[in-house]
């Protein structure tokens, strides 16, 4: 048997289905944590787990904000995301800002799922090591793109940029762990 | 092996939550209110937008400010400073909120903020301009200058009926040998002198009745005229 869609699921809860959202949180739990760890640096385990939580329970707040002709997967990573910019604004050690050049001007963007798979193969190490370092801004779009193997659309989706912003957020976010890498390592070659 | 026992716990407290009623889901209405919410500012906030637009439009062929910067730097110059800047701001900023609640729409975000912005900017322009060619705010302006608008009388006065001592909207009555006689709006008779340096940028051909624009220092009832041009009409409480 076919397994059930994420957005028949959330249909059922809807309608009031409560006991279902817990497949929901199944599905989505080892995502969510995931993204919190690569994109919340600096947080213990049991904070990471408490704000994805949080995601979660926002989520049960506000399905019934859910369209259900649409996918429910970018719509629960857009909660995650406003849920972890909020976390980072309010630690303050890293600057999150309200508008951002990247997003004024077109930009030429183009994705290809091959070239991420190998790219991810590749520099896998650098991004473990040096992620952490990296502005929140890049960070976010690789660890969607390259860990969550979100796409262009969807992320443009979660973070409410445009979806040339995300083509070129990638970029330089890769050319800066490069740097970082470089720095951190001067005799690498 | 290690998440096992973590997943199960944010499953079952989340479950657990839901069941015993700490955590609820917002209902339908609320979500609908919302939206409504902000489709309504949003529209409110374009029309007021457009509004003050069509206002700054009206208030600039009032004084005539429009039409100075046909007459070179100078003019450039004084139409720049004749610009009611206030009004201006508060548009910016208007746009500005106008802009950041529009962005929450999937139509907005996946373009270039360049676009949207041009768009919202675009749309208020074109309605400014839509609705400066209406009657409305010279209905406006006549009903405070009667006394007859109490909201923004004081609106329409200030920035309605203000004059700029080098930009000289009026009516010819007379042509004279080197330029013309003209009439203000409140009957004041002036004398208008045209140079070789006088710029025109639509001719000469001046006659009895033609609603003008003039560019120069007034000094005891006469005028040097820097420029002169004339305008399809006077707006109506000008004549």
């Amino acid at each position: 048997m076919a397994e059930q869609r994420d957005e028949d699921i959330a249909l059922m809860v809807q309608r009031g289905d409560t006991e279902s959202f817990g497949l929901l949180v199944t599905r989505y739990e080892p995502k969510m944590l995931r993204y919190a760890r690569k994109f919340l640096f600096g947080f213990g385990p049991d904070d990471i787990k408490d704000v994805v939580q949080d995601v979660f329970i926002k989520a049960y707040m506000n399905i019934k904000s859910f369209d259900t002709g649409r996918a429910f997967s970018p719509w629960l990573y857009r909660i995650a995301h406003n849920q972890f910019i909020n976390i980072l604004r309010k630690r303050g050690t890293e600057h999150i800002s309200f508008f951002d050049a990247d997003t004024l001007f077109p930009h030429a963007d183009h994705e290809d799922t091959e070239i991420r798979r190998h790219e991810l193969a590749e520099l896998k190490g650098m991004f473990d090591e040096c992620l952490d370092r990296l502005d929140p801004k890049y960070r976010e779009p690789i660890v969607l793109y390259y860990y969550e193997e979100v796409g262009y659309q969807e992320i443009s989706q979660i973070m409410q940029i445009p979806v040339s912003t995300v083509g070129i957020r990638l970029k330089r976010g890769k050319v800066a762990l490069k740097k970082i890498f470089d720095t951190l390592h001067p005799h690498h070659e | 092996m290690n998440n096992e026992p973590q997943k199960k716990s944010i499953h079952d407290s989340i479950l657990k939550a839901i069941e015993n009623g700490s955590v609820k889901m917002r209902p339908r209405w609320y979500f609908v209110g919302r939206t409504a919410l902000l489709a309504t500012g949003i529209v409110l906030l374009a029309f007021t937008l457009i509004y003050i637009a069509s206002f700054i439009i009206f208030v600039m062929h009032q004084t005539g400010a429009w039409f100075v910067p046909s007459f070179g730097f100078r003019g450039v110059q004084a139409f720049l400073i004749s610009l009611p800047w206030v009004l201006i701001l508060i548009s910016i900023m208007f746009i500005v909120i106008l802009e950041t609640l529009v962005r929450r729409y999937s139509f907005a975000y996946r373009r270039p903020l360049l676009y949207s912005a041009l768009g919202v900017i675009g749309l208020v322009i074109v309605g400014g301009l839509v609705i400066s060619a209406t009657p409305l705010h010279s209905y406006f302006l006549r009903n405070a200058r009667e006394g007859r608008l109490p909201i923004a009388g004081d609106l329409y006065r200030g920035y309605g009926m203000q004059r700029f001592h080098d930009i000289h909207p009026c009516t010819i009555t007379g042509i004279t040998k080197n330029g013309f006689q003209a009439q203000y709006s409140d009957g004041t008779m002036i004398t208008v002198v045209i140079t070789p340096e006088t710029r025109l940028p639509l001719g000469s051909d001046f006659k009895v009745g033609d609603s003008v624009v003039v560019f120069g220092e007034h000094e005891s009832g006469a005028i040097e005229a820097l420029g002169v041009r004339k305008i399809d009409q006077l707006p109506p409480d000008t004549k």
